[in-house]
């Protein structure tokens, strides 16, 4: 089945997409299509389309080799010859790619495009200042890639991604960040009972024009041992098993209505330190700073970078920044009042 | 911050921020990410002033570090030459093709 143009809009950007493999279409609905933001219509348009043949970028000869083949071609990467003996006519650079969970991928980039190759597949993503296109051989093994390509794009379009759990009171939104397995969700699950509702588990979208977060799990997501931690009633409701095994409860099976948009207004890092008592207390702007890009992320592009990084000036002047130093007394429950309501906007 | 040797700054050789270093300024330190390996570094405000002037070379940032500081040109140049060197050593800086 081919599907035309245009599938879906992400947050207004319309997705034009020629897709033949019926797993690209579910990944695409899984991970990217949430009908429930309606936003006005943007003009960033992101083409996908599927090819069947090898990689056709001028200059590039990634061929069939896989990674390793792609690292010789990239000028600097593979030895002093680089590219010049195969007639390329421009110089690939090797670019690595680091997922959020721990996932490793190395491109080959040339001004504003992008190669990656697994053994029979690609992805390649080429970005204007109006759209990107993203064209690729479908395998496998091709959906972390194209992910980043998909996420890119976004980026450029001037969306951040935000990997944080997300509570939300009085309509305004406190992002909770902190490197896997420290306790986001276990925090986010306890908020709940103290008056918060859920927004996001682990990632959102930040339109930074206007604050705005938009929640983008489509529920909460736990590795069977974090089921202890989540009181006798949530762990009872009829959490399923995604592909990785993690556990999955959808959003309607959580008991607090979800928000699915809200203004962001403080960002905290969440600690565990068994020294002390749980407390909540500012941020030095260093450590907000590391805390903002580790959330969201370092796009690809230099251009896209430097937007993202005038961004990050913004929010570093706009939003609350804090740490939530969870103590040994965390273990049975957060204590009273721990994260009170954030500031009023901008204050 | 004593690292003098061969490859020590020229005064004539300008220097330019790494490919890919992201450089985030906070007004009285500056905050450098290095997104290929993950890691972050500070400068303080003598670190700001030479890293701002460095596409002017050594000599460039030894001028404006007197300038702004009430420091001597000898130990001026002193701090530059160490700073510059720790960034390169860094991989944070490279000099200007």
């Amino acid at each position: 089945m081919t599907v035309d143009s245009p599938v879906f809009a992400v947050l207004g950007r319309p997705f034009r997409c020629h897709i033949e493999t019926s797993s690209v279409l579910a990944w695409l609905d899984r991970h990217w299509r949430r009908d429930e933001h309606v936003t006005p219509p943007h003009g960033y348009t992101v083409e996908l389309v599927e090819g069947a043949g090898p990689a056709d970028v001028a200059g590039y000869a990634g061929g069939a080799g896989g990674p390793a083949d792609l690292a010789e071609n990239a000028e600097g990467a593979g030895g002093p010859a680089g590219d010049g003996g195969r007639g390329h006519d421009a110089r690939w650079e090797p670019e690595i790619v680091r997922l959020p969970d721990g996932i490793t991928l190395s491109w080959a980039r040339r001004g504003n495009e992008w190669v990656w190759h697994g053994s029979e597949v690609y992805v390649h993503l080429r970005l204007a200042d109006d759209g990107a296109r993203i064209r690729f051989r479908f395998g496998a093994d091709v959906f972390p890639a194209l992910y980043v390509a998909v996420s890119e794009a976004l980026r450029a379009s001037g969306l951040l991604p935000l990997h944080a759990a997300v509570v939300v009171r009085d309509g305004v939104a406190s992002a909770i960040a902190a490197p896997s397995g420290t306790g986001k969700t276990t925090t986010l699950v306890r908020l709940l009972s103290r008056g918060w509702s859920p927004l996001a588990e682990d990632l959102s979208w930040l339109d930074p024009g206007t604050y705005t977060l938009y929640g983008w799990d489509r529920g909460l997501r736990l590795w069977s041992d974090g089921l202890a931690r989540v009181g006798p009633a949530l762990a009872a409701a009829p959490w399923g098993v995604d592909p990785d095994g993690k556990r999955f409860l959808d959003w309607a099976d959580v008991g607090v209505p979800r928000v699915p948009r809200a203004r962001l207004a403080r960002v905290v890092l969440l600690q565990r330190d068994a020294t002390r008592p749980t407390c909540l207390e500012p941020l030095s702007p260093r450590e907000a700073v590391r805390v903002l890009w580790e959330a969201t992320g370092v796009p690809l592009s230099p251009g896209v970078r430097a937007v993202v990084n005038e961004h990050v000036a913004r929010l570093l002047r706009e939003l609350e920044f804090q740490r939530l130093r969870l103590g040994p007394d965390s273990e049975a429950d957060l204590p009273p009042q721990v994260l009170g309501p954030p500031q009023a906007f901008g204050g | 911050m004593d690292s003098h040797s061969d490859s020590s700054p020229n005064p004539g050789v300008a220097y330019t921020p790494a490919p890919g270093i992201v450089v985030t300024d906070l007004g009285d330190e500056l905050v450098l990410l290095d997104p290929a390996r993950g890691e972050m570094f500070a400068l303080n405000a003598t670190g700001r002033c030479v890293w701002g002037a460095l596409d002017g070379g050594l000599d460039a940032a030894v001028r404006a570090l007197v300038d702004a500081f009430d420091i001597t040109a000898e130990q001026a140049a002193a701090d530059a030459r160490a700073l510059i060197d720790d960034l390169v050593s860094a991989g944070l800086l490279v000099p200007s093709a």
